[in-house]
Parts: structure tokens; sequence; C-alpha cells
């Protein structure tokens, strides 16, 4: 088997705390995650449990009072742990492209968005501008921009939501990178954008052979676009395998009630599933089961020990309990 | 297009407005002080000649008002432009300096001072200034302008060696008045914007540092700056005055504040009225660089902060 | 009708539970301005009482005292511990009286201003149509020229019209009304701004639903949400306000001779100055630069300590 693409092993990342008496947010408790070369990976899980934070850990862009405990990032046989950041900015654009949530925020709205896609490849070929304009105008069509030559003049509050993010799509895909990393890519689109960008990204990916990792808090968005899911709760990755096996064979009551929870097509008019409670406060969790005290078969050791990350049928989850196999109507149709 | 010009004429119109109010107040500012210029003569009479470019008569100088002023002006004008561009000089490498590394110690000294400079009044900095190199050291001269050479109606100072040792103290303390403000302005945004997503994401595309300080940093700091610089106009010119008044120095400040003392009220209207106008079109000039500088919006919308709108401040 | 301030008393909690206190002790660099600002304060206060002499009284003057040294040099008188001015007039008495002047016109010109500003705002806000209209208007206007320069303008004309005896038996309360209502227009628009944002929330609603004049709401329902913002401008423009009296009496159009200020003395004792006796002008701009310099630094941990983003993190 071929080394993977990226590894992230045992990452704890915590937010350093600006009061003397209150003690620092463990974020990132223990992250493993693997990403072979060509693999879609899909990373699941609700607001607050750390996914964006892991996605800028890993080309380690830390905010000023976030810190990196332990823990290693490998890439390409380079740890990129131990870079320094001019190393960093080799890789970052060019090895790793980045997408985030919403467009409008990220790109400068000062700068045509020629003039974005062309700081960006400058920053890392050594070619002539001219040079430089044909390959930003290739990546723009190949993104499905309509009249891309005079898009490129314009700036980005002059486009749409779904061409601006497009055109965040172009600057990744510029460089031709290994890996890309897209934290909420559809998030700040709305819902018919949404399918149609998703679509475009894994398909982009997958002609191009570019590993892709989705973060989303949409389980059903990735469940098409991606080859193998992992589902984070509470700084961890708690349940992880190929994609169709682990929504129809959710083994984690969190991957169980994530399911549950979405909108189920055969059975119109039945009240949604909640999991009832909410992720508890970062500071508050010790060494237990995260997820012990929202789990309705929890039991004693859960509130004792952490568990560890074990294959349970035909992917891996870390729960004591072997959770009974997800009660589905085999019938049901999801909402995907 | 059409849009343009609409605002463009409209804020010609609010501008005569005001032009016509200050007029009409200087009328009665006139008949305030020397009631005997506005005996034989009634307000439309005074527009009037206004329109014509009459702008009265000295009484203490017997000349035209309008001569009079300009002849200070040049003075007054040096001795800003020279303050200007060491403010200009001192508040960009200062700014980022201060922005990219708060902690050194340098730094926060920088910050310091410039606490301090905003608790020293122009006034007082200037009488330490002349106490010192006057007075104990006499490396400067104290007052006046010095030689002054003469190009076609211009008077300039900036051409002797006499003529930079007096304007010299007088333009560094004008200018230690104002740098406190731009600098703090310009560090605040400086850092507000390294914290924002969109140097965020230029940074997770690898961007060198340098380039996203020029294009991102650079950029969206200079907009406040001239907004800043516009609302600060009226500031500079009472700063002005009283560095005048503190130097002795032969500008527009001076003359009023001579012209108000020896009762020529006739020479204090036309300087209201000359003055509003050179405020009016100092703002219409800050609001047109922050245009240039805008491509969001148009010229005239100075209120819509572009902050707000850009993202560049994370919400 | 006895209406319980529910609401003001919750928002007064909200300030304890902001740990103002605790941030106070923990930065050194405040407590310590606190407490000179404190100390001058209660000099200022008591000058009548402490001052070894009255300087306002003319008659105790004494041209054959004047021009003496403070105590530490050979020259001096021990009577006059800092030193007598040009005149005859203690310095430390005079310095006294002038700190006291400067406090008392910072805080009345700010209570005009404050009082203003935040009903004109609230109104404004409230009720919104051609009252809105006007106002903002008004304030708009007023922004643009800076509130020294037009209280230049105003005070010197006034002077020039009344001639300088007369002027000066009104020109403290002058003072205080032209400062005051030069700056009203930033509490309106922040308490405008404020207003606006809260005029639609639930509890306004709830207050106008039970039927509580709008007099009430206004004052106890929405004001005390928008204190915060008010308290920083009003802190800051204290320290503007000393400096603008300050630089008007140095000008000359501001205290009269017999009512000292730290700025009238430092005009007054400039000309002393470049024979050599600096410390008729610079040792009241020693006291004046100290009053500036604690009231900034206070301001501006006010500003940090009450920005509603920095609530829960170290001081």
């Amino acid at each position: 088997m071929s080394k993977p693409l990226l590894t992230v092993s045992d990452l704890h990342v915590s937010f350093m705390s600006r009061w003397q008496h209150e003690p620092n947010v463990d974020v990132l408790r223990g992250v493993n995650l693997q990403v072979r070369r060509g693999e879609r990976v899909a990373l699941v899980g609700e607001s607050g449990a750390g996914k964006s934070l892991l996605a800028t850990s890993i080309i380690q862009l830390f905010e000023s009072s976030a810190h990196i405990l332990k823990g290693r990032v490998e890439f390409e046989r380079q740890e990129l742990t131990q870079l320094n950041s001019k190393q960093l900015r080799q890789i970052r654009g060019r090895r790793i492209g980045m997408i985030f949530q919403d467009p409008m925020t990220n790109l400068n709205p000062s700068l045509t968005i020629e003039q974005q896609l062309l700081q960006c490849i400058l920053s890392h070929r050594n070619i002539s501008r001219k040079e430089a304009h044909i390959v930003a105008l290739h990546k723009l069509r190949q993104v499905h921009i309509p009249a891309p030559e005079t898009r490129m003049q314009q700036y980005p509050h002059q486009l749409s939501a779904g061409q601006r993010q497009r055109a965040t799509i172009a600057m990744a895909l510029a460089l031709e990178p290994a890996l890309i990393i897209a934290d909420e890519p559809t998030s700040a689109l709305d819902v018919t954008m949404q399918a149609e960008v998703m679509r475009l990204l894994s398909h982009l990916c997958n002609n191009n052979g570019v590993a892709l990792l989705i973060i989303s808090h949409d389980l059903s968005l990735v469940a098409h676009a991606s080859d193998r899911c992992l589902i984070m709760y509470a700084g961890q990755i708690v349940e992880q395998g190929p994609t169709k096996m682990l929504i129809n064979d959710a083994q984690h009551p969190y991957t169980q009630g994530l399911i549950k929870a979405l909108p189920n097509m055969s059975s119109p008019g039945q009240q949604l599933y909640q999991i009832p409670g909410q992720m508890p406060q970062l500071q508050e969790l010790q060494q237990q089961c995260s997820f012990a005290k929202r789990c309705e078969h929890a039991e004693d050791i859960c509130y004792r020990q952490a568990p560890l990350m074990a294959p349970h049928g035909t992917h891996q989850a870390s729960c004591h309990i072997l959770a009974r196999p997800a009660e589905l109507d085999p019938d049901t149709e999801l909402a995907l | 297009m059409m849009n343009h010009v609409i605002k463009l004429l409209l804020r010609m119109l609010t501008s005569c407005l005001v032009l016509l109010t200050v007029a009409v107040v200087s009328y009665w500012v006139l008949g305030l002080i020397s009631p005997q210029q506005t005996l034989h003569m009634d307000l439309g009479q005074y527009l009037g000649r206004l329109l014509e470019g009459d702008f009265g008569r000295s009484q203490f100088y017997h000349e035209p008002n309008l001569h009079v002023i300009l002849q200070k002006l040049p003075a007054t004008f040096e001795l800003v432009l020279v303050a200007s561009i060491l403010v200009a000089l001192l508040v960009l490498p200062l700014g980022f300096y201060t922005a990219i590394v708060p902690q050194h110690k340098l730094a926060r000294g920088v910050m310091a001072f410039s606490l301090l400079g905003i608790s020293v009044p122009v006034f007082l900095t200037g009488s330490l200034m002349v106490f010192l190199f006057a007075v104990e050291l006499n490396w400067l001269p104290a007052f006046g302008r010095g030689q002054v050479i003469r190009l076609g109606f211009w008077d300039s100072g900036l051409l002797s060696v006499s003529g930079w040792q007096h304007i010299i103290m007088p333009a560094v303390a004008l200018s230690l008045a104002m740098l406190p403000l731009f600098l703090r302005l310009l560090r605040a945004e400086l850092m507000q914007v390294m914290n924002s997503n969109p140097v965020r994401f230029a940074q997770a595309m690898g961007i060198a540092p340098w380039r996203i300080w020029l294009s991102y940093g650079l950029r969206n700091a200079i907009l406040p700056i001239i907004t800043m610089a516009s609302l600060q106009l009226g500031t500079t010119m009472a700063y002005t005055l009283v560095a005048e008044s503190l130097f002795q120095w032969p500008g527009v400040g001076t003359l009023f504040m001579q012209a108000i003392v020896r009762s020529d009220g006739s020479l204090v209207a036309a300087y209201l009225i000359l003055v509003s106008a050179m405020f009016l079109l100092f703002s219409a000039l800050a609001d047109l660089a922050y245009g240039l500088f805008n491509p969001y919006l148009s010229p005239w919308h100075r209120d819509q902060g572009v902050a707000s709108k850009s993202g560049l401040k994370a919400p | 009708m006895n209406t319980p301030r529910y609401h003001g008393h919750y928002v007064w909690r909200r300030y304890r539970r902001n740990q103002l206190w605790l941030k106070l002790k923990t930065n050194k660099v405040v407590l310590v301005s606190s407490i000179v600002l404190l100390l001058l304060s209660i000099l200022a206060l008591l000058a009548p009482w402490i001052s070894p002499f009255d300087p306002t009284n003319l008659q105790q003057q004494n041209i054959m005292d004047a021009e003496l040294p403070p105590f530490w040099h050979g020259q001096s008188d021990s009577r006059f511990v800092l030193g007598t001015d040009g005149l005859g007039r203690d310095l430390l008495s005079s310095i006294l009286y002038g700190l006291r002047t400067s406090l008392w016109v910072g805080f009345w010109a700010v209570a005009v201003q404050f009082t203003i500003g935040t009903l004109l705002g609230l109104s404004s806000g409230y009720f919104g149509g051609w009252i809105d209209r006007m106002v903002m208007g008004m304030a708009d206007f007023q922004l643009t020229f800076s509130s020294l320069m037009l209280a230049i303008l105003v005070l010197a004309i006034t002077q020039a019209a009344l001639g300088a005896q007369d002027y000066h038996t009104w020109s403290p309360w002058l003072l205080i009304l032209v400062l005051g209502i030069a700056d009203w227009p930033q509490y309106a628009r922040t308490v405008r701004a404020s207003v606006l944002a809260e005029k639609h929330k639930d509890y306004v609603l709830a207050a106008q639903v039970l039927g509580y004049r709008s007099r009430h709401i206004m004052l106890s329902h929405i004001l005390p949400n928008t204190l915060s913002p008010l308290l920083v401008i009003a802190s800051l423009q204290v320290a503007y306000v000393i400096l603008a009296e300050a630089a008007l009496s140095f000008l000359g159009i501001g205290m009269p001779y017999a009512n000292p200020s730290l700025g009238g003395l430092i005009g007054s004792g400039f000309e002393y100055m470049l024979s050599g006796l600096w410390w008729i002008a610079l040792l009241p701009g020693l006291a004046l630069v100290l009053l500036l310099l604690s009231i900034n630094l206070i301001a501006d941990w006010l500003r940090d300590a009450l920005d509603p983003k920095n609530i829960g993190q170290r001081p």
C-alpha cells in the first residue's frame, strides 16, 4: 500500500486563555486521519467540533492564541510541524490548496479576480504575467465561470455568490496541488448552488487526481462527493470508514444520531429527530467518552474512560459499547 | 455616469449654500466689529460685491483684503506642507513597524511617545523647542520666516538656508501634534486587517508576507486615513493658527489674530469667507481621493464606510 | 407612577460582571494615572484653601517680587516655592488655580455636550422623521468643521466685538458654552446608532405596549444600554476640552488674566522664557501635561475595557 499523502497523528491543539484563572481550551484532542493520493475524504461534524481548526492546523496557520501541543502532520514525506515559515509558504497554495467558507469575506474586496489569481500564481511560479494570465483564464474556464475574460477584470462584489466560490476553487486549483482542503465550501451558498458546486469540486479533483478533504456539517451533502468519511465530535474523530458503508452501517451512537436526524423522504410529515443535549463545552471534557452525556446507550464505563478507535464491522469507531446496528428501515430512502 | 454628474452638481450646490451662509454671517460679523462699515452698505450690496470679487478693504493695511490674505497665504501653506510631509514620511514606516511587531521594546516606546504626543499641546512642544534650540543651544531662530525668495507671485521660504532654519521648528512642532493621531489610526487599521479573513486566505495560498502587507494592509488602511485626514482639516487649521501665534510666523493665522486685536472687521469678514472656501475645496479634494482609492463607492458616499461592506472587518 | 427601573438595574449589574474593578487593579499604568488624577483633582478642588497666595487678588501682587525662580535656585524667595511670574504672582498658587480652572471648564463643557448630544441623539433616533433629518444634518455640518477652530473663530470675533475688557468678564461662561455646543454631534451620532439598534427590540415594544411615555422609555430603558460608548467619548472629550481651553487661553481669547489658566500662564510666560526665565511657562506646562496624560491614559484604557468584544479577556 503506497504511503498516504497526508497523515495527521495524535494532533492536539488548544487555545491559550487570556485570563489567569481560566484553563486553556483544548479544541483538538488527539486527531488521527489519513488522506491518500487522489482520495476524496469528508470530515463531518457539528459546529464547534473543531473542524475548521483542524483545516488550518494542517497547514500550520494558527491564530495568535492557538497552539499546537503535540502531534504530527506529515505531508508528502515532510513533517509540517517542523518547517519554518518560508518552507511552509512553499507548500501552502502550491502543494496544498485551501478553500474557505464564505468567499465574500475571504477575497480581497479591493483587488480584481485577475489580480488575486495572478498574485497566487506568481508567488509560486516563475513565469511571466502573460503566461500566468493564460493559466488563470484556463482555470476559470475549468470551473465553468461564464465569460471568464470579463469576470477576471471585475471585483468580488460584482460577482454572484456561486461565481465567487468558483473563483476561489479556481485559485485553489491554479497551481495544481496534490491536496485541496475545502472548509465548508458550500455553506454560504443557497441550496440550489450547493449541490452543483460540490459536484464540480468533486469532479475536478477526481479528474485531475487531486486529493480532497471536504469539511462539512452536512452529511447528506458530502455523501456522494466522498470516498471515505470521518465523523468528528468534540475534537476527536469518533468514526471513520468508506462513506457508503458508514452511512448504511453506522456504529458510533453519534453517527447513528446524525443519520437519524437527516430528513427522511419516505415518511414525510414526521417530526425530525434531534440528538438530545448539546456538545459539551470543550473545557468540561475529561477522561471520558465525550458523547456519553447525550448517548442513549451510555453505561458506567463511558463516564470513566475515553474509548479508543477500533475496527467494528466494515469501518472503525471509538465506542465502549458496540452499538446495536442502527435501527433503520431497509426501505428507507435518505434524502441525499 | 448620470448618477455621478447629478451627485457632483448636488455637491456644488450644497457648497454654494454653505458659502452663502458664511457670507451672510460674515456680514453680520462685520457689523459687530466695525459697525461703521455696514452703515452705508446693506447685505445685498455686500453679497453683490463679493460676487464681483471685491472682498473689502482692510482698515489697518489700507489695501484690498484679498490681496492682504493672499500675500500671507504662502507662509501658512508652506508651513502646513512641510509639516504634512514630515507626518507622511514618519507615519508609514512607524505605523507598519508598530503593527508588525507590537511587542518590540522600540515599538512600545513609539506608542508610549504617541500617547504623550496627544497630551502635550502644540504650543507647549513649541515652547519647549524654542527654549531648547533657540534660547539654550542657540541653534535655531525663534521667530519669523527668514529669507524669502520671490517666485512670481509666491514668496517662498523654502529656497534659502535661513528659510529652512526658520521653518523647521514650527513644522516639527505641528507635525508632532498631528502625528500621534494618524499613527494610532494606521496601526489599529493594519492590525485589524492582518487579522481579517482575506489575509488568512492569502496566507493559506502561500503569498509572501511583504506582498500581503502591501496589497492588503496598505490598500485597506489608506481609506480610513484619508477619511481621518479630511475630518482633521479643521483641527489642523486650528493647530496651525496656534503654532503661527507662538512662532510669530507671518501667515494667515497671525493675520487673523492681529485683525481681531486691531478690530479690523473688514479683514476678519474676508478671512471667514476665504477660509471657508478653502476648507470646502480641501474637503472636496479629500472626497475625490477617497473615491479614487475605492472601487466600491462613488466619490460622494463619504459616510458609508467601506469597512462595513468589505468583510475586512471580520464580523 | 412609580415605575420600577428594572432595565437600568440590570445594566449596572452587567458593569460589575464586566469586572471593571479587577481590570483596573491589574493594570499598573492606569492605576497610577488614576491616583495622579485623583491627587490633582483634590489639589485643584482645595486650591482656594491650600494656596499660599490668592492669584486672583491683584492687590496681593507686588512688582518687586517679580521674576523670582523656584526653590532649588540660589536667588529664590522662600515664600514663593515655585517662583513668581513677571508681575509678582506666586506660581504655585497660579498653577493650583489653573488646574482648578481646567477641571472646572472640562467638567462643565463636557456636561453640556453630553446632555445636548444625548438628548438630541435620543430624540433623533427614537422619533425619526424630520427631527432625525434636521438633527443629523446639523451634526454632519458641525462634524466637518473642527470644534477647536469653530471655538477660536467664535470667541475671537466675540472679543473683537465686545472689546477685551467686557469680553473677559464673560469669557469663562462663554468658553463652557462654546466648547459645549461645539462638540455635541459625537454623542448624538453614537446614541442615535444605539437607539436605532435597540428600538426594534422586544423590551422597547413591551414598554410601549404598557403605555410608558416616550421620554421615560428613552431615558430609563434605552439609554442605560447605550451608556458605554458615551462614557468613553466623554472621558476622551474631557482631555480635549482641557486642551482646547488651554489653547484658547494661550491665544488670549480664553480665561482672563485674573482667573489663572494653565494655557494662559504658558502664553504669558513665553516671553520671559526667551530671557531665560523658563519656569514661568514650563512649570504650568508640566502640570498641564500631567493632567492631560493621566486623563488620556484612563480614557484609552476605559475604551478597551468597555469594548463588548473584550469582555472576558485579560485586562
